[in-house]
């Protein structure tokens, strides 16, 4: 979904920190000290967990890049990973990912698809309730699906509270059905194999409670949720947020104890580098969420010392990289895109930017989600790199084509950090003969920007892992797409789903991602994302710049950060499946605990 | 002196309107759609009939009327939040204001605690190498930017040494993290000030060193320690106060960078936010708060100075 | 936001009868005649400092001295590895000297542009008020008082944002782009802090032209009929200039402070240009990532300009002996 990283009302630093290419790092020009194994992964610098007996009690501070200020109302919230983080506290999707990619039901006992998956039956967990005491049950989880698709059968409740962006996700849902007490059945246009990985949205399909729904206006801030903690109206916006635990929580740990283990979370909103620095190291702050390029470096080296936890994961994270539209010059041409993606040396700038702790990204698809090729080689991306030559050759080809030098803005948020990278970016175009003016905006205007198409190149991230299908909503369109591709795209042919910003209408990846959708076929899927990915990189609609780095830093006391099993259709002990590694949804909140 | 207040309250609401006014028709020129940032709607349709709802389509004049009639009954408009949750911009000036003020007077007790006995030390000494030192350093500590002092002091305590929080908490989270987390900016506030204050008492409290009364309670053999503190602060003090409530008055809203490098989700912060995200109505009464508060406390001033300089009081009769 | 009027040196509202919000009427304080405000060596260091700043500010761009980061050698990056670059590089590989003597052009711009309008509108009611008084003095008073009451931040942001922004142009399904140029930010900032600061030299020159006016030679000048205009150019501005003069030397350094504050809050000088405030809010986390002086480097810049700014003021005020800190 979209990753406003900074929801709302936030302050220079957060609103930098959206969607930038470069992120927001700034004066760093540190050594690479990125944990991370050489094909990505997750690295944990803790202490041996395994004999740690948990211990009841405690409040933990967690800080949070960014306050969603815009509140949680699921279906309508727009929810970066801080709010996500948040709402895994308070709500429970009907299923989540596991550690090997796959999707298992959660609240919900079994999601079962017919033969052709178009039928989808969703049976629910038993004896859960939400936290103003109702029980959960089928019309429950059909009155949120119809809120988040904005739609209603017959005769069920009309959806009040319904944001922009979930109808486009579930646009091929025709019918919600509470076909039992705790049965629900959704039917659809076309097959849908991977329906049970948008049912978690990254985190974001929590259900909510009728008492919730049933009110618009304070839908926002009437938080009734099935998870492991409880809001109980404790909210100062741009400050923190508690929520206590849940003594009715359904879910157990793997010898059947109660969860959570703590009393309450207090999130933190953090939103400078500076203070995130400096609330970890005076324990201001007991662990955080965080991305931030200029702190990491700070807390690899606290872990190496002992003085702190640090968990590392750049599997299944979103890419960042440069929005183009091509709905308008120059980037409805191949070469000013090419130009573009051959100016930028993503090596350099990563050690001046970013400490050296992101990898270039050679696709949309992060290490860990199948779709996923290298950079080089026979059967890589091949995305074109770093050529100062290549990129004068496109530039000149791009005058040629139009008569005029290859002249273009590129924007970024207006603060101060994110201006330094995109001066240095800029710096790069120029030499390669583009005259570029930087644009910066608050992060409103910002966004703004994206959906009205009113932008030539945007710092921009998006397309966290996950399952590709998930993405289909970003890069698809409808209408028939010019086939061939031209060397110049057809701005009479751009997308009609305007959810794909840049406006581009591409066969392969609009027939590869349809087919993709239907089927469960692994090798199959493999091979259509595969070619999605390198049709990405022939067309370069969009230039991918470096796969996001989230990690979690904790003080040493802080334990069961990501590391307890799923519970399974029969059990609602940990007894399952391993979590999911990926940290681009947050941690589950339900196992952490504090040593006295 | 009733009809003088009068008239100066009177003043007071044409202060404010004009202020609003003005500030409403500036916000209206930003660019940038509140409608579209609150929902971020891809659909035109969508965002008219929001816009329509929301009555932003109205002429600009029947907006701002709307808006002081709002104001003047209490309601100081909505805050949005996402498609459909609102909640009164009224709670977070409720919430916003006492922090800002709180961490205005803290500044001022740290100003006043140094800058009192400071001023009066070099002006007792004046023309020494004391007075000489105190005098230098506090010029230059003018040319410092408060911010700067602020970016300095968080990243050198907070950041690198970790002996304050670099996080504001609240009184009710725990009351000794939320006076350690005021301290620092206090200080970036302060630091200019004491500078300020310091030398505007000393130059003060050297004329009244001059004064005859002073020099015959010296004369009578009263100690020095006693003259200084007692005959010579009283009246210089009401300068130092004077300036300080001014200074008050106008610090309401102006310091945000300081807040925002903190921070602080005080009056500046949160204005700021508010412009950031285009919530109109919820910029505008901060804006009318801000202008009111700067207004009354000139006033409140005003009147104490009448009743305590009948100086002032003749001359306001000539006037 | 630095507070345009508040040190409380630079902004004491000064003497004056009835309508004046913040000034009560008071006996004017008369500022002791420090020996050391002489012209002695400090003026003169802080006046090479400020003309060699000037001039500095004024040949960079005919040299070959460049804010372009168009070579980012990564040798290069970090404190004083290279004899080429004697303030260091900073960390896209900028030669930290070219940004700030660069920096210097676009904050004196700033500081001096934005006084000047301070003084020329400020100055120009002031003096009316000060010297004809009644109605016209409750009304500029007034006025005054409405641009005090606004939160600058407000102002500055909203004036930034409104007319010099580079949004593109929308007709039809056609978008068009133009880039925001540096010089018009850079004269929206003189404005919206030129505005700010006229009230605060409109009352130190009301105040003064409040006394001036009662003098001999200007009641005499009145009896022989001369044009209040007249009088008031030719015998009472020239002695509230200096006055005036020694608030605007305090309002320069006001001023750049004042932008540093706005490039903090994201609405700085644009790029291409660069100033001290940006330099110093794009280092912010310097400190705490080892790079403490592309932090320090323009806060010294800052510190330097904003110190001699004021001691020269305070040598003029000292000079001159006229009154200006009245509460």
């Amino acid at each position: 979904m979209i990753r406003y990283r900074a929801n709302g009302r936030s302050v220079t630093k957060a609103v930098a920190a959206v969607m930038v290419f470069g992120l927001v790092a700034a004066a760093c020009g540190g050594n690479s000290g990125g944990g991370n194994s050489a094909n990505g992964g997750s690295t944990v610098t803790t202490a041996n967990e395994a004999n740690l007996k948990p211990q009841y009690g405690g409040d933990a501070t967690f800080a949070l890049e960014a306050d969603t200020t815009g509140g949680y109302c699921l279906s309508e919230a727009q929810l970066a990973i801080a709010g996500i983080q948040v709402a895994r506290s308070l709500y429970d999707t009907l299923t989540v990912p596991t550690a090997n990619g796959t999707y298992v039901p959660f609240l919900a006992q079994s999601v079962t698809p017919n033969a052709t998956f178009t039928t989808w039956t969703i049976n629910l967990r038993p004896g859960i309730t939400f936290s103003d005491g109702t029980p959960l049950n089928a019309a429950d989880v059909r009155d949120n699906l119809n809120n988040y698709r904005g739609q209603a059968d017959p005769g069920d409740p009309k959806p009040l509270v319904t944001g922009e962006l979930f109808p486009f996700v579930f646009a091929s849902v025709t019918s919600v059905k509470a076909t039992g007490p705790m049965t629900v059945t959704v039917t659809m246009s076309k097959p849908w194999a991977a329906f049970p990985a948008s049912l978690y949205s990254y985190g974001r399909l929590g259900i909510m409670g009728e008492a919730q729904m049933h009110d618009p206006k304070k839908c926002y801030i009437n938080l009734v949720g099935t998870g492991p903690f409880q809001f109980k109206g404790n909210w100062v916006p741009n400050s923190h947020m508690v929520v206590v635990k849940n003594p009715h929580y359904w879910r157990k740990d793997k010898d059947g104890n109660a969860l959570p283990y703590l009393n309450q979370i207090t999130f933190q909103t953090v939103l400078e580098t500076s203070n995130l620095i400096g609330n970890l190291q005076s324990k201001t702050s007991d662990l955080a969420d965080t991305d931030n390029d200029i702190a990491i470096p700070k807390f690899i080296t606290a872990a190496k010392n002992g003085t702190m936890h640090l968990l590392e994961s750049d599997t299944d994270t979103e890419i960042a990289y440069t929005l183009l539209n091509e709905k308008t010059e120059p980037f409805n041409h191949y070469s000013a895109r090419a130009a573009f993606a051959y100016a930028v040396n993503r090596e350099e700038y990563n050690k001046l930017r970013q400490g050296g702790l992101l990898k270039s990204a050679s696709g949309p698809f992060a290490p860990g989600v199948i779709g996923n090729l290298p950079a080089t080689g026979a059967n890589g991306t091949n995305l074109p790199d770093y050529d100062v030559a290549k990129a004068k050759q496109y530039a000149a080809q791009y005058k040629q084509e139009t008569g005029h030098t290859l002249t273009f803005q590129y924007g970024t948020t207006n603060d101060a950090d994110s201006l330094t990278s995109a001066l240095l970016i800029k710096s790069y175009l120029e030499a390669a003969g583009m005259k570029v003016s930087i644009r910066q905006t608050d992060q409103s205007q910002y966004i703004n920007d994206a959906i009205q198409g009113t932008y030539q190149a945007l710092a921009w991230r998006n397309h966290p892992g996950f399952d590709p299908d998930t993405q289909t909503i970003w890069w698809t369109c409808s209408a028939p797409a010019p086939n061939p591709q031209p060397a110049v795209f057809p701005v009479a042919k751009k997308c009609d789903n305007p959810v794909n910003f840049s406006g581009f209408n591409d066969a392969v990846i609009n027939n590869d991602m349809a087919e993709a959708r239907g089927t469960t076929d692994v090798a199959k899927r493999t091979q259509l994302y595969e070619s999605v990915n390198k049709e990405f990189a022939k067309q370069l609609w969009e230039l991918w710049g470096y796969y996001v780095l989230w990690t979690v830093p904790s003080q040493t006391n802080v334990h069961g950060i990501n590391n307890l099993a799923l519970p399974t259709a029969t059990s609602v002990n940990a007894v399952g499946d391993k979590p999911f590694l990926g940290l681009a949804s947050g941690i589950d909140p339900a196992p952490l605990w504090m040593s006295k | 002196m009733g009809l003088y207040i009068l008239r100066r309250l009177g003043s007071l609401v044409v202060v404010v309107i004009i202020v609003t006014l003005f500030s409403f028709s500036l916000i209206k020129f930003i660019p940038g759609d509140p409608v579209i940032n609150m929902v971020g709607y891809f659909d035109p349709k969508k965002i008219g009939a929001l816009r329509h709802q929301l009555g932003y389509d109205r002429p600009f004049i029947v907006q701002y009327v709307d808006w002081l009639k709002g104001f003047l009954h209490g309601d100081f408009g909505q805050i949005f939040h996402g498609v459909s949750g609102g909640s009164p911009a009224y709670a977070q000036i409720k919430r916003a204001l006492p922090v800002s003020l709180e961490l205005m007077a803290f500044a001022m007790v740290l100003t006043l605690l140094f800058a009192i006995p400071l001023g009066v030390l070099s002006a007792y000494r004046n023309g020494t190498w004391l007075d000489k030192i105190f005098s230098t350093t506090a010029f230059g500590l003018i040319a410092i930017p408060d911010f700067v002092v602020g970016i300095i002091l968080l990243d050198f305590v907070a950041v690198k040494h970790g002996w304050l929080p670099a996080n504001y908490t609240y009184w009710g989270q725990n009351h000794l993290d939320h006076i350690k987390s005021l301290l620092l900016p206090a200080i970036s506030l302060a630091i200019g000030q004491i500078a300020g204050y310091m030398r505007l008492l000393r130059s003060d409290m050297i004329q009244t060193l001059q004064e005859d009364y002073v020099a015959m309670a010296r004369a009578k053999g009263m100690p020095d320690r006693r003259v200084l503190w007692l005959h010579a602060l009283r009246p210089s003090s009401l300068t130092l106060f004077t300036v300080a409530g001014l200074n008050i008055g106008a610090l309401i809203g102006g310091t945000v960078v300081v807040e925002v490098v903190f921070q602080i989700p005080g009056m500046g912060t949160e204005l700021f936010s508010a412009i950031t995200q285009r919530q109109y109505q919820e910029i505008q009464s901060f804006v009318a708060v801000i202008a009111i508060g700067y207004v009354l406390v000139n006033l409140f001033i005003d009147i104490l100075y009448t009743f305590l300089d009948p100086r002032v009081r003749s001359a306001r009769a000539l006037a | 936001m630095q507070e345009l009027s508040l040190s409380p040196e630079a902004g004491t509202a000064p003497v004056g009868g009835g309508a004046d919000v913040a000034g009560a009427a008071v006996e004017p304080v008369v500022v002791e005649q420090a020996p050391s405000r002489k012209f002695g060596i400090g003026a003169w260091l802080a006046s090479i400092w400020l003309v060699g700043l000037a001039i500095a500010a004024l040949i960079v761009p005919f040299t070959s001295l460049t804010t372009n980061p168009k070579y980012p050698n990564l040798a290069d990056v970090g404190p004083f590895k290279s004899g080429a670059h004697i303030f260091g590089v900073d960390a896209i590989g900028r030669d930290q000297l070219s940004l700030l003597l660069w920096g210097a052009r676009s904050s004196l711009i700033l500081g001096v542009g934005a006084i000047a309008i301070g003084m020329i509108v400020g100055g120009f009611l002031g003096l009316a008020a000060g010297y004809i008084g009644g109605r016209t003095d409750t009304l500029i008073a007034g006025v005054f008082n409405v641009l005090l009451a606004i939160p600058q931040l407000v102002l500055a942001l909203a004036l930034v944002t409104a007319l010099s922004n580079d949004q593109p142009h929308i007709s039809g399904t056609s978008v068009s782009f133009t880039p925001v140029s540096p010089a018009r930010r850079l004269i929206v900032l003189i404005i919206a802090l030129g505005i700010v600061s006229i009230p605060v030299l409109g009352r130190i020159t009301r105040a003064n032209a409040l006394t001036w006016a009662q003098r001999e030679f200007v009641l005499a000048a009145r009896a022989q009929g001369a044009k209040s205009l007249s009088i008031m150019i030719r015998e009472v501005l020239p002695n509230v200039l200096p006055a005036m003069f020694s608030i605007a030397l305090l309002g320069v350094g006001v001023v750049i402070v004042a932008e540093g504050g706005l490039a903090v809050l994201g609405v700085g000088v644009h790029d291409p240009s660069v100033s001290w405030g940006v330099l110093i809010a794009g280092n912010r986390s310097a400190i705490s990532t080892g790079y403490a002086y592309l932090l320090m480097e323009p806060v010294v810049f800052i510190f330097l300009t904003v110190l001699s700014l004021n001691y020269l003021g305070d040598v003029i005020r000292a000079r001159f002996e006229f009154r200006d800190s009245a509460l």
